[in-house]
């Protein structure tokens, strides 16, 4: 597939071509408009995430057990990349054909295949800018995660990893189809039509004909959409990938032989059906390839470890027969609970639609219709079920293998988390745009010199904006979520439980002092002993599978009151400053900083006490209390305000009174661990501007 | 010779006579310091302390929250009672100064270490103003004696006594 005019020209640099692709982009208008158009309605999409996910997140603290639903890929990342996705999908085709239409039309084309390079090496080289292209588009989606992870938002980067590769195979699919659409056309214009016919017609198969039976369902699997949701589901498909490179290779292949001019279409269409002739019979090879790896945090795509493990050592092939038609609710049960993670575990399956050519109407009479019949070597049995729960043990009996015992596992947590939305709302429509338009701006001013030296492109254009882009990132970015995180007691009601605490032990509530919110603990009404209420279920939000081992220790060890700091997982370096009024207590007026809280129960805490007036580091190990270090005289006055504040760094710890140092202690070993507000016995003690500064 | 004689035993007649005037004026305070009125009481509650059944003989009904009556009381003080099973605590009167419960907490503290005498001990390492630390010789239970504000605006001085070891 050489050109014959270049067919002598082998090993060129590439360089210099490549660094024309990149200007041909950057001085054109399609990238800067599709960033410019990408931030609004990212931002939208990103804003209406966190605001939904806040919500969640409020609920969940009333019901802890809501938080284990709670993943931000579903969350935040699989919204806001889908506005990306819609961006990519209707405007990224004007930026990728710009590479060769441009050409096309000025007739540079001509010139370019003259040069010493083989027509595969111009296109792939195009398809390398094109490459560089979609990552600038990017910038707002990737910004988005940035925000939400500098923010405190959890990320887990298997998911966001795997969900970036399929946009980006997706993207880099849309740029070979245009490239191939641009090559076959005259025009732009005509290319851009024939790239969104592919683009949207794919959008049509997976809205009209998903869920029909027979050959339209296999038709439908052929629609991106359907593609990028294995990603956003977080599996790593190897067949999906293998088969997304294969398509990106055949376009770019095709693309290759309809670019140079002066070959007979005759001759270009025997090429082209090789290619997709090839094409076909790799595809088809790919598709043979099992292997996928689930990447999600709460398993989802998985069975429990356990039953994993047994059913891949089932020897026998299992055949499972479906009565069930394909747009059934039952059927996508079934294959989104069972069957897919079947195919996932099993060596050896095979999976047969019975009702496959009928419709739900047309199987209305069909006796048999809602049976799943498994087949394993000679034995068979049938169920109803498109439950796990009753099909695993149904399989293992069929396979004469005793259920599998629980393998112990981090068991998924969740992850609620509350997001003020402004600053997003001023990045997307006011501060990324300004950049986008001053990065514009620099690019159109570039000299128009010798465009073939990459060393000049490098250096004064596209290297320089994205410089400019990315500090100007940083530098918006991180002085707005370096400060301290204040626990905001606005939103809460009075007389209820903190929502942004976790009450472990004790009574806590949300006080209104003169219009003000206050975390108050109260002791007179606690009894020593008592655990707060729904313990379990906090228990399961702070320390998800370990929660049974924090909750024996809580139980056993309830003495002294304490609440957990919701959105803090791991502070090991820091500030954590509170204030605090002693209002009554006989026995104790107790205010203390509680950190280095581990899963096992075992805490420190720098307390202040208005009888005593003093400074004590304490340690809980195993329920039991012994002082670290004790430091006398240090005035505390009972119905007057007081700051305390804890400073850690690394294995050091200060204690601070009304902003005087009082106590230094080396710990023997770094602080790690959640972190929260301690008190003792009959305390009943005002809190407030409880506040975190963590650090690296 | 014999006025010489004389002068000696006027001396000590003197002598004797201002030794049982200061005995009469001090005695009140010697006395007070050494053996308070709830001196008794107290001992009770610390022996009971160290006792194998504790203070459940003199443990009364529960109040509100964790805290119970408590069977006896130490005259001269007020409200008398037990958080748990293992603290009883007892608040003096109530003094309008903060002063004034500083010089009372003073008092109370030699009086407690006086009607204690050796076995317990102050652990100055521990002390800060208005708040002194008491353990006795075995340190299975301590007195803490402290000054406070009360909700009425009273300061007062109170008296805890509490089990250590958990």
């Amino acid at each position: 597939m050489l050109s014959p005019e270049t067919s002598l020209a082998r090993g060129a640099p590439v360089w210099p071509l490549f660094a024309k692709e990149l200007r041909e982009i950057l001085s054109g208008r399609a990238l800067w408009t599709l960033l410019l158009l990408a931030c609004p309605l990212v931002g939208y999409s990103f804003f209406q995430a966190i605001s939904l996910y806040a919500e969640a997140s409020a609920a969940a603290a009333n019901s802890p057990v809501l938080a284990t639903s709670l993943s931000p890929l579903d969350g935040i990342l699989v919204p806001t990349f889908g506005s990306f996705y819609v961006a990519v999908t209707l405007l990224f085709p004007f930026v990728a054909i710009r590479v060769l239409g441009e050409e096309k039309q000025t007739g540079a084309l001509r010139l370019l295949v003259q040069l010493p390079y083989h027509s595969a090496t111009l296109v792939w080289v195009k398809l390398a800018a094109v490459f560089f292209a979609w990552l600038l588009c990017a910038i707002p989606v990737l910004s988005s995660a940035v925000i939400w992870w500098i923010a405190g938002g959890h990320l887990s980067a298997a998911e966001i990893v795997t969900l970036f590769l399929g946009h980006l195979l997706y993207g880099l699919l849309i740029g070979a189809v245009a490239l191939f659409a641009a090559s076959i056309t005259e025009s732009s214009g005509t290319a851009a039509i024939v790239t969104l016919a592919f683009t949207i017609g794919s959008w049509v198969l997976d809205f009209t004909i998903a869920g029909r039976p027979g050959w339209l369902e296999w038709l439908a699997h052929l629609s991106l959409t359907q593609f990028i949701r294995t990603f956003e589901q977080g599996l790593l498909s190897g067949s999906l990938v293998a088969g997304a490179v294969v398509a990106v290779c055949t376009f770019a292949a095709l693309a290759t032989v309809w670019l140079p001019p002066g070959i007979a279409v005759r001759q270009k269409l025997m090429r082209s059906a090789v290619c997709v002739g090839a094409a076909a019979v790799t595809l088809v090879v790919v598709a043979q390839i099992k292997a996928s790896i689930d990447v999600t945090e709460d398993r989802r795509n998985s069975f429990a470890l356990a039953d994993a493990k047994q059913l891949a050592g089932l020897a026998e092939p299992l055949a499972i027969t479906v009565h069930l038609a394909p747009e059934d609710p039952r059927y996508v049960d079934l294959q989104r609970n069972v069957l897919a993670k079947l195919e996932r575990v099993m060596p050896r399956i095979s999976i047969r639609l019975a009702a496959g050519r009928q419709s739900l109407a047309s199987s209305a009479g069909d006796e048999a219709y809602g049976e799943i019949e498994y087949r394993y070597g000679a034995r068979s049995d049938t169920s109803r079920s498109t439950s796990p729960r009753e099909i695993l043990p149904l399989i293992y009996e069929l396979a004469g293998v005793p259920r599998p015992a629980p393998i112990p596992s981090a068991e998924f947590p969740g992850y609620p988390f509350v997001l003020d939305g402004a600053f997003a709302v001023l990045w997307f429509v006011v501060i990324l745009p300004i950049l986008i338009v001053l990065a514009w701006w620099r690019s159109r001013r570039l000299p128009s010199g010798n465009p073939m030296f990459l060393k000049e492109v490098a250096m004064n254009s596209s290297t320089k904006t994205l410089l400019i882009i990315a500090v100007s990132v940083v530098a918006v970015l991180l002085p707005a979520f370096a400060e301290p995180v204040k626990v905001d007691l606005t939103n809460e009601t009075a007389g209820a439980e903190p929502k942004g605490m976790v009450p472990v032990v004790g009574v806590w509530r949300i006080e209104n002092d003169g219009g003000k919110k206050l975390l108050a603990v109260d002791g007179r009404q606690w009894k020593e002993g008592q655990s707060s209420a729904g313990i379990a279920d906090k228990a399961r939000a702070l320390y998800g599978e370990r929660y049974a081992e924090f909750l024996d220790r809580v139980q056993a060890y309830a003495y002294y009151p304490y609440v957990v700091a919701k959105d803090v997982e791991d502070f090991k370096n820091g500030e954590i400053t509170v204030r605090f009024e002693g209002l009554s207590g006989r026995i104790d007026q107790g205010a203390g900083i509680l950190f280095n809280l581990k899963p096992n129960g075992d805490y420190l805490t720098i307390r202040a006490n208005c009888l005593e007036n003093n400074l004590v580091l304490w340690k809980f190990e195993k329920g039991r209390r012994s002082s670290v270090q004790w430091v006398r005289n240090t005035p505390t006055a009972s119905r007057q305000w007081h700051d305390l504040k804890v400073r850690i760094a690394g294995n050091k710890v200060e204690g601070y009174l009304d902003g005087k140092l009082y106590l230094q202690h080396t710990l023997p070993e770094p602080v790690s661990g959640k972190i929260g507000l301690w008190s003792k016995a009959d305390s009943y003690m005002h809190f407030d501007d409880f506040t975190v500064a963590a650090s690296e | 010779m014999s006025a010489g004689l004389r002068a000696p035993r006027r001396t000590r007649a003197c002598l004797c006579v201002l030794t049982t005037l200061a005995l009469i004026n001090v005695g009140p305070i010697v006395h007070a310091a050494e053996v308070p009125s709830y001196c008794a009481e107290l001992r009770q509650v610390a022996a009971l302390a160290l006792a194998k059944d504790r203070f459940a003989s003199i443990i009364g009904p529960s109040r509100e929250g964790n805290f119970l009556d408590s069977k006896v009381t130490l005259p001269g003080w007020g409200d008398c009672s037990f958080y748990g099973t293992r603290t009883c605590t007892c608040d003096s009167e109530g003094f309008k100064t903060v002063d004034e419960s500083n010089a009372a907490h003073g008092k109370v503290l030699e009086e407690v270490k006086s009607c204690l005498r050796g076995g317990w001990t102050e652990d100055e390492s521990r002390a800060s103003p208005g708040y002194v630390v008491l353990h006795d010789e075995r340190q299975l239970a301590s007195i803490t004696i402290n000054t406070d504000l009360t909700e009425k605006g009273e300061h007062i001085v109170r008296l805890i006594l509490f089990l250590r070891s958990r």
